[in-house]
């Protein structure tokens, strides 16, 4: 299980990838970050909700409510310009931490 | 929950949405409607956790407005002083006052009274708020 302040920290990048790929409801999004981590990546479900109605307050995200196909009720959310960028900055900042702690594991197997 | 008219800052109709979707995954892997409940509960979280958490954006949109009325008070403000300077530039000649000046000086110190007013009771407010979530 990975700790929770981690989690914390990649809910919005992760948040905003996966809206890349196209609009999303927050079940949905749930579903699809515990697959692709294998279950090692779990939000209290309830918490994604308050996070995913920050990133709408700061213009990163927009929603809209819409009947899915069994006729549910969901409130979808997309990607706008603001969040394309926010999600290039997090990828850097990502990339960095992980390149740098990549570098000190090799030294430490030399 | 949204039948029963509660009033929270929490957005009630997601969370319903999500729960229901998840009684019905954990149902079709086999478990009963209790034992679906049950578990789909504890996954949502803490009542008051949640709470607290929806509370937090809430603020920040409640500060936001507070910022855009201390803006509004500064402009109007901005404009009585404009409003006041012709009649204050005309009235160096005591003879040169028009009635429309005598208008124009009454309504722009109104402008300048309430503009004082409304950025300085929404900075308070807004001091206030900053001073109780440290």
């Amino acid at each position: 299980m990975i700790r929770k302040e981690l989690v914390a920290a990649s809910a919005e990048p992760l948040i905003l990838s996966l809206l890349a790929k196209g609009e999303s409801y927050g079940y949905a999004i749930i579903q699809e970050v515990k697959a692709r981590s294998d279950g090692k990546l779990q939000w209290t479900d309830g918490m994604l909700y308050p996070v995913l109605h920050r990133m709408e307050h700061r213009g990163l995200i927009k929603s809209h409510w819409a009947e899915s196909e069994t006729g549910r009720k969901r409130k979808y959310y997309s990607l706008k310009k603001d969040g394309k960028t926010a999600m290039a900055k997090h990828h850097e900042q990502w990339s960095l931490v992980h390149s740098v702690l990549a570098g000190l594991r090799k030294e430490q197997y030399v | 929950m949204l039948a029963a008219g509660i009033k929270t800052p929490v957005p009630l109709d997601e969370l319903e949405i999500h729960l229901r979707e998840e009684i019905q995954r954990q149902m079709q892997l086999g478990l009963d409607a209790q034992k679906a409940f049950e578990i789909s509960i504890q996954r949502i979280g803490e009542p008051n956790v949640l709470k607290s958490e929806f509370q937090k954006s809430n603020l920040l949109t409640v500060e936001r407005k507070r910022i855009k009325v201390i803006a509004g008070g500064i402009l109007t403000l901005f404009v009585g002083f404009m409003m006041l300077w012709a009649p204050v530039v005309q009235s160096r000649d005591v003879r040169k006052i028009t009635s429309e000046a005598v208008v124009l000086f009454v309504l722009g110190l109104i402008l300048v009274f309430d503009g004082a007013a409304i950025s300085f009771l929404a900075s308070k407010r807004s001091f206030l708020a900053s001073k109780r979530k440290a």
